[in-house]
């Protein structure tokens, strides 16, 4: 090592990280999401931290990012609070970047303390800030920008194939005109135009195939069309609970899959699997945890 | 060892592999400033100690965030170039502030129209105001007041190696007597002047893109557009100054600002900083509605030469026509 880089090594080993935040981190909790709570969330290629507003209810709550790495410029007029948690020496609170987001796309639990559960409440019962009229020279403002862009891909994460119970009306989730949407069925199905019309106006709704051919073809998100063929509701929930993540990373980079493929396959499997018992209502995380434990 | 097996272990930013990525970011990240580079330019050395600084600064936090990432590689490099722009972004704008305090004085000392606050070193105001007039010395009634002065012209700019100047002195002179005008007989401090500066000129200021040297733009200036030859050689003339100033980014966006899709992808983000890049190319030109000038002409002739800079690709699904893109406001048309 050169005279320099032995400077450089000894700034940037000056500084441990606090011991509650490594803790955390190698625990990797993931308990039923709560309010107060701060999580990382992930999608590949995003990772940020949020403070969960609300309580989770059907596997979606309210979060706001807190960075512990960014904050405005002193002089910036964006609304944002600093502060100080178990975890994390500062915690820069954007209550303008503040959203519902999908327990699918959380990752690991940080911290659930008395202090974080304390700025959640107090963010509840603020008033949510709109600000219609952003300055957008602002010092601060293409951060903000971009933290609600991550905010926003958070929120995109795919989701599995879900299986719906009722007919889903193509015409409200397709785009285009009717007849745009008649031609796009007809075209990317190849059924007929009489069958195009049914699933069109929702008498029928479409298999799990079509609605994966539909979504290739008309560029729209895997998982995004509800069908015939999907995954139980409940099943899907339990599988996009944070607890069976680090499960779906290992078979994805086993496999070479997407992580939503290998959510959605380690679903289909303890599907199958309980499908060869005879309890009513399974109990979809104990299956889960059996197909997982025998996982490599 | 991956860089974030490394973090975990560690729990600092002194591992082989952090080191390593720390350093090559810290070498892409300064390169777009301009402002910050020093006489000579950048070598290991300087750029090094520039690092430094940072560190002193910002080792908790960048720390902290990227253990807290965990282990996807890419949003670790990303998070750190994030971490680093918006210092750099920070230093840069210090350096503005600074050069901006300078130039206000200098005008202030030089103009007997201006007065200095007995006992207030700091503390301007207008002369021969006396305490009866209505003022105002929130920020928004100050930048208001700096905005509504018309027709200043930024000064058209070829030194790649210095920054623009804000504006000609006259010009600069006209919006301080507004400012001042509007702060009353208390006046303002040279802080608070120095800050509305920076908002009222902040295209001018905060670019950190160089602007190539433009030796070729009044050679590319084309045959007057509008009927009227002395406008239309007026409406070149200030789109070329308009011009002159925007970054290489707005000159990029100025063909598809009714277009979002196509800025997220030319500049490669999001939704969100699209919105910021085209809400101030917007501003940037709306300002040119207060002025005494054919601004139809200088919108066509600014789309104009934009078309002729643009890489091919930038071109391609371009605005159907020059100015069915920007009218008056520097807003879209429906």
């Amino acid at each position: 090592m050169s005279p320099s880089d032995d400077r450089l090594h000894a700034v940037l080993s000056g500084y441990q990280a606090p011991a509650a935040l490594r803790q955390a981190l190698a625990a990797a909790n993931r308990p039923e999401i709560r309010a107060g709570q701060i999580w990382r969330a992930r999608v590949e290629g995003t990772s940020v931290t949020v403070l969960i507003v609300t309580d989770f209810n059907a596997g979606a709550g309210e979060v706001v990012v807190a960075t512990p790495g960014e904050a405005p410029p002193a002089d910036s007029a964006i609304e944002h609070r600093r502060v100080a948690t178990d975890a994390f020496r500062t915690l820069t609170l954007w209550s303008t970047v503040r959203g519902t987001l999908h327990h699918r796309a959380l990752d690991v639990m940080i911290e659930n303390s008395a202090t974080s559960t304390g700025l959640a409440q107090e963010l509840r019962s603020s008033p949510r800030v709109v600000t219609l009229d952003e300055d957008p020279f602002d010092p601060g403002a293409e951060l903000l920008a971009e933290l609600r862009d991550d905010l926003a891909l958070l929120q995109a994460a795919p989701a599995v194939p879900v299986r719906t119970a009722d007919p889903v009306r193509l015409a409200m989730m397709l785009p285009g005109t009717a007849r745009q949407q008649l031609e796009q069925l007809i075209e990317h199905l190849g059924v007929s135009q009489n069958e195009a019309m049914e699933l069109h106006r929702g008498r029928r709704t479409v298999t799990a195939e079509q609605a994966r051919a539909l979504e290739t073809a008309i560029g729209l998100e895997l998982g995004s069309l509800p069908s015939s063929g999907g995954i139980d509701p409940d099943l899907a929930l339990e599988i996009e609970h944070p607890r069976w993540r680090d499960a779906a990373r290992r078979r994805a980079a086993r496999t070479g899959q997407a992580e939503v493929t290998a959510r959605t396959s380690l679903a289909a499997e303890a599907y199958a699997l309980a499908a060869r018992e005879s309890t009513k209502v399974p109990d979809w995380q104990q299956r889960i945890a059996l197909l997982v434990a025998g996982e490599p | 060892m991956t860089i974030a097996a490394e973090l975990a272990e560690l729990g600092h930013l002194g591992g082989p592999a952090t080191m390593a990525m720390v350093t090559t970011r810290w070498r892409s990240a300064t390169k777009q400033f301009y402002v910050l580079e020093p006489a000579g330019g950048w070598n290991d050395e300087n750029r090094l100690d520039l690092l430094h600084e940072f560190l002193c600064e910002r080792l908790e936090p960048l720390t902290d965030a990227l253990i807290a990432v965990g282990d996807d590689e890419v949003a670790l490099l990303k998070l750190t170039s994030r971490i680093m722009k918006n210092w750099l972004t920070d230093q840069a704008r210090k350096t503005d502030t600074g050069a901006i305090r300078l130039r206000l004085e200098e005008l202030l000392n030089a103009d007997p129209s201006f007065l200095r606050l007995p006992g207030h070193t700091q503390r301007w105001a207008l002369t021969g105001t006396t305490g009866a007039e209505f003022s105002r010395h929130d920020d928004e009634s100050l930048f208001a007041a700096a905005m509504a002065v018309p027709n200043v012209k930024p000064v058209r700019w070829r030194d790649g190696s210095r920054r623009a100047p804000m504006a000609s002195g006259p010009d600069l002179t006209r919006v301080l007597t507004a400012v001042l005008g509007c702060a009353g007989s208390a006046g303002l401090e040279i802080g608070m002047l120095s800050r509305v500066f920076q908002r009222r000129f902040a295209v001018t200021v905060t670019s950190h893109v160089p602007l190539d040297s433009d030796d070729t733009l009044a050679d590319r200036l084309a045959a007057p557009f509008a009927t009227d030859p002395a406008q239309a050689a007026e409406a070149s003339t200030r789109a070329a100054e308009v011009y002159a100033q925007l970054s290489d980014r707005e000159r990029r966006i100025l063909l598809h600002l009714d277009d979002r899709p196509r800025v997220e992808e030319i500049l490669n983000v999001g939704r969100s900083v699209a919105y910021t890049h085209i809400a101030r190319v917007r501003m940037t030109l709306a300002a040119l509605a207060g002025e005494d000038l054919d601004v139809e002409a200088v919108a066509a002739e600014l789309l104009r030469l934009a078309e002729s800079d643009a890489a091919p690709d930038d071109m391609q699904d371009a605005t159907s026509g020059r100015s069915a893109t920007i009218n008056t406001e520097g807003a879209q048309r429906p």
